[in-house]
């Protein structure tokens, strides 16, 4: 199904283990190049920085593209809307072209996950939702309900096709999401948490289809865990009625009530309990990581579900629990015989490729000055009413 | 893994080798050291905000021995830890010797920040020199962060230090010395000390990126600032395009993709500015003529790129 073939996908997943262990000082640096050459000549494919500004210069470039073809071509009846009809003939028409040269850049070119062909095949997306959002977002003779399924339901199956083709996760993510508007379009007129428990059990019964496949090979592994691990996270992320106030902790929403709110309120720790204790055995990075983000959102809900008050301290609470974990758990495992427990170990294996800018100590930096680590804070003169703090009959600071 | 099992056996790979290796690939062993450390580092963040936020929230209610009780207790117990873990001073890279140690010493230099930060708002220790206190500030963090080997206390040293910088000369009012011309002179003097550390004096050499970094971002907005100001006819034009040039050649030269991508996107915010503002100024009349430009640039750029590409990628 894939562009190159499997045997290929396979070869490059074995060249990339092999430059991890070289980084990493498993193989040694002359045990590479004839590894490199038992392999054969294999397609170009970049890093992760490489690839992203490539993949940003392809869809600039396509997008530039469409906007001097049109302009050449229709003229100013373009952006008036009388030729909307045109426009939408033209997305829709380019859209197969687009695929296809980035097809023949992957086939001729031998370019594959480089960003190029990846943003030529995305632009082909994005072209075919622009020209079915413009054949039929403006139409009045449809409702919302077919709307959303003929403009997203296209989509999720060209996202599909490309997932299948090409084995970009993001084009899986895709697919996932398209789907969920098509389906979830048709039930607009549902209560509120009506929808949300559609959004939960669509995005479950798109988890369960994924663990259908059960041979995934060792190049696809990464990209199909990631997909599930979004699909549980989204799962759990609809449940929460909070979600929108979990992260502002200047005010706090009142308490909620009815047996939904609680029964969210259980989920947002049951399900990621679930996900954990499912994923510790089977080693599967990325629900770990979407299990362990689940339960830290639903950590960060718990005050805003029981209507308690906030404070300016809770992130440092939070932070505090985070590194104490941590260390725990590092701890727990160093103590263990050559430094693992089943297996398990902290000690890094694998060391990633580094060829992109390092943002870790530029946040940290940022973080320390706004906490007030550049400057002292605004001064105070003179009297600042305290809002009431003094018996002062409710008035606010500002008063 | 069918293809360890192939190396092996024709002879890329030890059996002793292949035996770890399939151990690894397989999950039977399972490393969580990047999880854990992304943990630390969350932690940290949270801490430094919570605390920060704390004290700008509650500096009244908390009262003066609360907070700079605490901060200062926070702030020497980090570094006592620090000072009794810590490995001695080496001009070359130092282990940590615990994967938190990092993270104590940069939360006790963001809370002698906040510290600092509320004596002065409330006791105006320094008065109208308070600006010093951020290059005191700043020369604390550089000490620590050369005793301890901490790219994080050396950002912020470096952060601090441009605030002291831009802080200090406003108060002057010198002539032809305005706040563009202040971070042309701190990003200039940043990337120099950091190229002085690396080639001459050899002392952490690993610490350049972080000198490079920090400098190259004030050079490259400031110049993009004045060239937005002061439009094509003036120096930050050639300025700009000659540090485009040196930053791009720089990192071809040390196969470093982050120094050929901040000279090529600056690079191209820039001369796209100049194209469009000088060229286009009817826009709507050359809507073509606009659009054809980018399509022509975006892929001039990605001709650039993928030329240039193997001799970026490190491990290709």
């Amino acid at each position: 199904m894939r562009i190159l073939g499997e045997e290929t996908e396979e070869k490059l997943h074995a060249l990339e283990s092999a430059r991890g262990w070289k980084r990493s000082g498993l193989i040694a640096p002359e045990q590479l190049a004839p590894i490199e050459a038992a392999l054969g000549p294999l397609p170009v494919q970049g890093g992760w920085a490489v690839r992203l500004l490539l993949f940003g210069f392809v869809l600039s470039a396509r997008a530039a593209f469409n906007t001097f073809f049109t302009w050449s071509f229709f003229g100013r009846s373009v952006w008036d809307g009388s030729g909307r009809l045109d426009l939408a003939a033209y997305y829709l028409l380019s859209a197969p072209v687009l695929y296809l040269v980035g097809e023949f850049a992957a086939r001729r070119w031998r370019l594959y996950r480089f960003g190029v062909e990846e943003g030529l095949m995305a632009g082909a997306l994005i072209n075919l939702w622009t020209g079915l959002a413009l054949q039929f977002l403006g139409s009045s003779s449809w409702d919302l309900e077919h709307k959303s399924l003929v403009i997203a339901g296209p989509l999720a199956l060209a996202c599909a096709w490309l997932y299948a083709r090409a084995g970009y996760a993001w084009a899986a993510f895709g697919a996932a999401a398209a789907l969920a508007i098509a389906v979830l379009g048709r039930f607009t007129g549902w209560t509120e948490n009506g929808v949300r428990l559609l959004a939960c059990g669509l995005f479950a019964a798109m988890l369960a289809a994924s663990f259908l496949r059960r041979a995934t090979s060792a190049h696809d592994r990464f990209g199909w865990q990631a997909l599930q691990a979004t699909l549980f996270l989204m799962g759990c992320l609809v449940l929460n009625v909070k979600l929108e106030h979990a992260f502002d902790i200047s005010w706090t929403p009142a308490r909620g009530g009815g047996n939904f709110y609680w029964w969210s309120f259980f989920m947002i720790f049951f399900l990621p309990s679930l996900a954990l204790g499912w994923a510790v055995p089977r080693r599967h990075r990325s629900m770990l990581a979407a299990g362990f983000m689940a339960a830290l959102v639903g950590v960060v809900s718990v005050k805003p579900y029981l209507g308690l008050a906030r404070h300016a301290w809770d992130p440092a609470v939070l932070g505090l629990s985070l590194m104490c974990l941590s260390i725990y758990l590092r701890r727990w495992l160093d103590a263990g015989p050559d430094g693992q427990r089943g297996g398990w170990t902290a000690k890094p294996l694998i060391v990633g490729r580094n060829d992109g800018p390092d943002m870790m100590s530029l946040v940290a930096a940022a973080t320390a000055a706004s906490a007030g680590g550049a400057g002292p804070a605004p001064e105070q003169k003179g009297f600042t009413g305290q809002g009431g703090s003094s018996g002062g009959a409710g008035a606010g600071g500002s008063f | 893994m069918d293809f360890i099992s192939d190396w092996r056996d024709k002879g890329l790979l030890r059996p002793e080798q292949a035996k770890v290796l399939l151990e690894i690939e397989n999950d039977r062993i399972f490393s969580i050291s990047a999880e854990l450390r992304a943990l630390l580092y969350l932690g940290a963040l949270l801490i430094v905000a919570g605390v920060g936020g704390t004290v700008k929230r509650y500096v009244l209610e908390l009262g003066p021995v609360a907070i700079s009780g605490g901060l200062s207790f926070a702030v020497l117990a980090g570094l006592y830890y620090c000072f009794s873990r810590g490995a001695p001073y080496s001009s070359q890279k130092v282990e940590s010797p615990t994967p938190a140690f990092d993270y104590v010493l940069y939360m006790s230099c963001a809370f002698w920040g906040i510290l600092f930060g509320y004596l002065e708002t409330h006791y105006h220790l320094l008065a109208e020199h308070w600006d010093y206190y951020l290059l005191l500030s700043s020369g604390l963090f550089f000490w620590l962060a050369y005793r301890f080997d901490n790219r994080l206390v050396l950002a912020m040293a470096l952060t601090t230090l441009g605030s002291w910088f831009g802080l200090r000369f406003s108060h002057l009012d010198l002539p032809f010395f305005d706040l563009r011309t202040r971070g042309l002179g701190f990003g200039t003097t940043v990337v120099l000390a950091g190229w002085w550390l690396e080639n001459r004096a050899r002392i952490k050499d690993h610490f350049a990126d972080t000198y490079y970094n920090v400098g190259l971002h004030v050079l490259f907005w400031t110049l993009l600032w004045g060239l937005f100001d002061k439009k094509i006819m003036s120096a930050y034009t050639p300025a700009l395009a000659m540090l485009t040039t040196a930053v791009i050649t720089y990192g071809l030269r040390r196969r470093s993709f982050q120094y050929f991508l901040y000279g090529t996107v600056y690079g191209y915010i820039g001369l796209s500015y100049i194209i469009v503002t000088e060229f286009f100024d009817k826009m709507w009349s050359s809507i073509g003529g606009l659009s054809f430009y980018f399509l022509a640039s975006s892929v001039s750029m990605l001709a650039v790129i993928f030329y240039f590409r193997r001799r970026l990628e490190q491990d290709a």
